[in-house]
């Protein structure tokens, strides 16, 4: 499904990603853990495509598409999908317009007949119930005024409605207390198939105690390091990431 | 309170004596035959003769400008002497040996002093007395580095290709009314000039004053950096009191080659005249800039003199990459009236300009800010940043601010911020229930708004603009 | 009632010989406009004024007066423009500067009164004659010409505590002349205390008006405790002419709540003065520009803080496409007296291509110390940040420009509360895009 394969990248001439391979299958969970600065996010970046994160070595692919062949908005319409750290906020764009926008994008591409409104609004509603949002969050603007675990759920509501192949969690969990920590794992795990994979970017092994994970990775300098099953995460929570350098 | 603070800003004016010495003055009025007479008294060769010329008649097709905010009798040009010396340096002064001891005086009831020994460490120092520029220090530690720091009237003979190639170059003749004028009638001036890669080794400075009557004071800067070179200049400007207004009208040019940095600082004090508004300069003054291929100008200035500021530091951005900086501080008080800002002309791809204007209102004065910030067509990325303040103290002062924004650029930002604020009761309270008094307290929060200014002046003149600013705000405090 | 003008000899001119038929009572005010009108410099880039207009076609032209179009072409022009839809709004149709439509017709409801200014009674002379502000026109000479030879022209009052249900819907509408022309027009309206009233101006023209240089001016005060909503909509063809004037006067407690929209022309300028003249008086002053093409918009705004405890808010945001131009000039200013005031003044600007451009002055002229004023401006492209985010939700990058255009503007139409004219507002603004996208 999504094969990385020695990719270097680069953020306004600073090499951050110096060969990180990495191969994905259809509903695996995989967590990337690493220090601050090791190119945890980074990596979510160049494959989504923002501009600015340059690949400048090494191959992604999605189902063996060339991921850096495509814009920005072919990737995501092509199954990948980025839950942000710290979701953009659109004033004047309502949610609802924006969701509508992009649920359209997706499937036109998959060739599905596009949701009527009210079929829309009604797939909107139940997602925002499942994810605990009030539905008044439908008409505001795009993340306007939300707080920081709002705009975490808003980002899990979208993944629900899109239904990506790939999606990737950058440090989902920062900022969330416990009680929004569970209700964004309920969501993720909803959306645990078969036939969809994840990719959970985060600095603490917190939240793999609610998503658990086939496989941990940690990243560093750009780098997986050390690859192994859940029990690494706990391995690295307890020795410190200190422990990393000395392997 | 606020009577307390009325007092405050009533403080004499500490450079206001006059000095006694014989002086070369030409009759007032502006005529070919006056401009005749400056190129004479220099000894200017002929080409120079014809520009001044040609400024002139380009001068008298133009009208003074009428648009800035400020309210005084036109001036009248007949009854300004364009040229004056100190008579005992006609032959000028080899070393500061010969200068006339009671100039020297002068200098050093100013607290500049010329001896070299006292010098501030690091700085070199050209002095213009009236219309002539009277000492220049360190000239030859100077010149081992390369860097020529002279009278201008003096690199018109020694470095006659350096002057006729930039001469007007940056400002042209008929750019405005004044700069016209100076053009024609310029009496003397710094020139410097630092070579390719030379990082000029120390803090280079001149100090202007206007000391007799009736005259007008018309120098002209030019100042060269090579490619690559670094430069730090520093001007300060004071003149006595007088009752009648005198006018200054200068003109300022730099050019920053591919690579250069310049940086120029003006402490502007002269005469603003007094309590009741009569007497002071009438400051009229075109500065401007030119920054090649990753080039830099930052303009510093703190104004708190003139009772009449006209004056733009300006920075063509004509080169990729470059970058030009204004940092503005402008006190008025009593009947001082300011129109000052800077203008940024944005013609190269990912040039950069930060503007920082701080105004502070006292008295009856009026204080503005005008600027220009322009993104033509091939501004590719170019990036401006400005934010005005004013700070009113007082309520029969004026703060404003006309900022002009042109864009032609769709990927160029322009960021415009302005503010007006006071002095606040709440504030002043809470001083001087903490122990603080309002002289302090005022002068605290002056300071704390004119901050970000400050930081970029040279570390000395840092510390004396907030004294100069402490000591105009005495008694201005309403 | 004809006129004709040379402005470049405008010193050799004669009021009596330009207004066959003045209104006697405005006698006095009209010639002093008419003598602003002849000692002002002939607008050029030069003047500060007209900085950023084209006045050039003024150059050795001579203009005649509008005439008043005949029955049938009227008739025709009514069902010919796209008008907003209003369940119960009162219509007046305004052709050329003339009012056509019969204004003793209209239904007529309680506390509510317009009247042509060839009807009125001395007393409703004396506050038209009020209106005539000569001194605010003294830089604008073409204001001062609209004053000095109007004959056509509607005061609409209402009465103390009469709330208006129903919008005033007024049509200005511009069209086709063979030889250069001006048309002359002013609108007064006069609210009396607690009284509240909605107006919208819409403004058209037909395409082929460009001999036409259409001048308008409405004048509003409202008295102490008076609410006026005003939308003002200029969307003219790309080949109009039209300099306005739009004053409001606020007494104590007044609210004014206005609305502005801009699509450009040839020559497209609305000079609006808002005064702040009794305490506690509050200005809500919203407008959006969308020029594209080749048109031209332009306005100039001017609060006036007279008296203490006044607030202001302005807000206007423009998207300038193709090979258009847009100048704002935004100004607030502070009286000595008039403490505490609060004003807050911000313009925003999104340039679409590297031929449009954008010329913003927000201007702060203050006298007072103990108040609170701000403003601010930015040009710039759209947030690439935000771009990315949309597309990587799928969205392609051509609409995501295109949502977050709108979304710029659209959050100022937001805030529009009459129904009727944020649908139509947002209609317009939809074909706007399609426009401006392709």
């Amino acid at each position: 499904m999504l094969k990385i394969n020695n990719l270097h990248a680069k953020v306004e001439d600073k090499n951050i990603l110096k060969g990180l391979s990495l191969e994905v299958k259809p509903g695996e969970v995989h967590a990337i853990m690493g220090p601050n600065g090791s190119g945890k996010s980074t990596l979510g970046y160049v494959l989504s495509g923002r501009e600015g994160y340059e690949a400048t070595d090494g191959t992604a692919t999605l189902n063996d598409k060339d991921l850096f062949d495509m814009e920005a908005d072919e990737r995501a319409k092509s199954g990948l999908f980025l839950a942000f750290q710290y979701p953009v906020e659109i004033p004047g764009v309502s949610n609802m317009e924006f969701l509508k926008a992009s649920v359209d994008a997706v499937r036109e591409y998959q060739q599905k007949e596009p949701l009527d409104a009210v079929a829309f609004m009604k797939l909107a509603r139940e997602k925002c119930q499942e994810v605990n949002l009030d539905q008044a969050f439908l008409k505001r603007g795009v993340n306007e005024g939300f707080s920081g675990g709002e705009k975490k759920r808003n980002e899990i509501m979208q993944m629900m409605l899109l239904e990506p192949e790939v999606c990737i969690l950058d440090e989902t969990d920062s900022g969330l207390d416990i009680d929004a920590l569970q209700v964004v794992a309920d969501g993720v795990n909803a959306c645990r198939d078969p036939k969809r994979s994840f990719i959970i970017v985060t600095h603490y092994q917190r939240l793999l105690d609610y998503i658990v994970p086939d496989y941990v990775h940690v990243l560093s300098d750009g780098k997986i390091v050390k690859s192994g099953g859940k029990e690494l995460a706990l391995e690295l929570e307890e020795k410190g990431y200190g422990w990393i350098d000395q392997l | 309170m606020s009577d307390v603070i009325d007092e405050y800003v009533k403080t004499e004016y500490a450079a206001g004596f006059v000095t006694d010495i014989e002086s070369e003055t030409l009759a007032p009025g502006l005529n070919e035959d006056a401009i005749r007479f400056i190129s004479a008294k220099k000894n200017e060769p002929e080409w120079l003769l014809e520009w001044r010329l040609q400024a002139y008649k380009k001068f008298l097709e133009m009208d003074e400008p009428e648009w800035a905010h400020l309210k005084y009798p036109k001036i009248n040009l007949d009854e300004v002497s364009f040229y004056s010396a100190p008579k005992s340096i006609d032959d000028a002064p080899k070393s500061l040996d010969e200068v006339d001891p009671e100039l020297i005086e002068t200098y050093n009831k100013l607290g500049i002093p010329l001896h070299e020994q006292e010098i501030l460490a690091g700085v070199a120092v050209d002095v213009v007395f009236d219309s002539v520029s009277v000492a220049t220090t360190f000239k030859e530690k100077l010149a081992e580095a390369g860097v020529i720091f002279c009278p201008i009237s003096e690199a018109v003979h020694s470095h006659p290709e350096i002057i006729q190639k930039y001469l007007g170059s940056v400002v042209p003749q008929q750019d405005n009314y004044f700069a016209a004028l100076n053009s024609a009638v310029f009496s003397d001036g710094s020139f410097v000039y630092i070579p390719k890669g030379v990082r000029c080794p120390m803090e280079l400075s001149t100090y202007f004053r206007i000391n007799e009557a009736k005259t007008g004071q018309f120098e002209r800067t030019l100042i060269i950096a090579d490619e690559g070179s670094h430069v730090s200049y520093l001007e300060g400007c004071t003149a006595p009191m007088r009752d009648e207004n005198q006018l200054h009208a200068a003109v300022v040019e730099l050019v920053a080659l591919g690579d250069a940095e310049i940086k120029y600082s003006t402490v502007q004090n002269w005469y603003p005249g007094d309590e009741d508004g009569n007497g002071g300069i009438y400051n009229f003054v075109t500065k401007r800039g030119v920054c090649h291929t990753n080039a830099k100008i930052s303009w510093t200035q703190v104004e708190t003199g003139s009772a009449i500021t006209w004056k733009y530091p300006s920075v063509v951005l004509r080169g990729d990459n470059s970058v030009g900086e204004f940092y503005s501080v402008a006190l008025t008080r009593n009947y001082q009236q300011a129109d000052t800002g800077t203008k940024m002309i944005h013609l190269g791809k990912n040039t950069k300009s930060t503007i920082i204007s701080k105004g502070i209102s006292a008295g009856k004065s009026q204080n503005a800010y005008r600027g220009l910030v322009r993104m033509s067509p091939r501004a590719d990325g170019a990036r401006n940043y400005t934010q005005c303040d004013s700070l009113l103290i007082g309520d029969r002062c004026g703060a404003h601010t006309f900022p002009y924004i042109e864009s032609k650029h769709p990927s160029a930002i322009v960021e415009h911020e302005a503010t007006t604020s006071k002095v606040s009761d709440d504030q002043l309270f809470l001083c001087l229930q903490r122990g603080i008094d309002v002289e302090k307290a005022v002068s605290m929060i002056v300071n704390g708004f004119c901050k970000e200014v400050f930081k970029e002046l040279p570390m000395e003149f840092a510390v004396e603009a907030g004294k100069l600013l402490e000591v105009s705000l005495e008694g201005s405090v309403g | 009632m004809s006129f004709t003008i040379d402005f470049e000899n405008r010193d050799q001119l004669d009021l009596p010989a330009l207004v066959s038929k003045p209104l006697p009572w405005l006698k006095e005010k009209q010639r002093l406009a008419f003598e602003q009108f002849k000692s002002a410099k002939t607008p050029t880039r030069k003047i500060e004024h007209w900085k950023y207009n084209d006045m050039t076609f003024l150059k050795g032209q001579s203009f005649t007066q509008s005439k008043r179009a005949n029955e049938s072409v009227l008739t025709e022009v009514n069902g010919e423009f796209n008008q907003i839809t209003f369940e119960d709004a009162i219509e007046i149709f305004i052709v050329d500067g003339h009012i056509v439509s019969d204004i003793s017709a209209l239904r007529s409801i309680e506390g509510l009164t317009i009247t042509n200014f060839n009807q009125t009674s001395p007393a409703q002379q004396d506050i038209i004659n009020s209106h005539a502000d000569i001194e605010l026109n003294s830089k604008n000479l073409l204001a001062n010409l609209n004053e000095a030879t109007l004959s056509d022209g509607l005061l609409i009052e209402v009465e103390p505590k009469k709330v208006i249900k129903q919008p005033i819907y007024i049509r200005h509408v511009t069209l086709s002349s063979e030889n250069p022309a001006v048309s002359n027009q002013k609108i007064v309206v006069q609210l009396a205390p607690s009284a509240e009233l909605t107006l919208v101006e819409h403004f058209e023209s037909s395409l082929d008006d460009s001999e036409q240089l259409a001048l308008q001016q409405t004048s509003i005060y409202l008295a102490a405790n008076s609410r006026f909503t005003h939308y003002r909509l200029n969307l003219e063809a790309e080949t109009a002419r039209q300099v306005s004037q739009v004053k409001t006067t606020l007494d104590r407690d007044a609210q004014l709540n206005s609305f502005y929209l801009g699509l450009g022309s040839k020559l497209n300028r609305t000079d609006i003065e808002t005064i702040h003249a009794g305490q506690n008086a509050e200005c809500n002053i919203t407008g959006i520009y969308l020029p594209a093409n080749e048109q031209a918009i332009d306005y100039h705004t001017n609060i006036e803080h007279r008296v203490p405890h006044c607030n202001s808010n302005e807000v206007f945001r423009g998207i300038i496409a193709d090979k258009a131009s847009a100048t704002f000039n935004g100004k607030i200013h502070i009286f000595q007296d008039a403490q505490k005031s609060d004003a807050q003044l911000n313009n925003k600007n999104l340039l679409l291509t590297n031929q449009a451009e954008v010329n913003t002055k927000p201007e702060l002229e203050i006298y007072a110390d103990d108040v609170s004023c701000a403003h601010g401006a930015t040009v710039a492209q759209l947030d690439n940040k935000s771009v990315y985010y949309l597309q990587t939700r799928g969205i392609d990058k051509q609409k995501a420009k295109k949502m977050l255009s709108i979304a710029f503007v659209q959050e100022l139409l937001n805030q529009i509360k009459h129904e009727s004219v944020r649908d139509y507002l947002s209609h317009l603004l939809d074909n706007y895009m399609v426009k401006v996208a392709n």
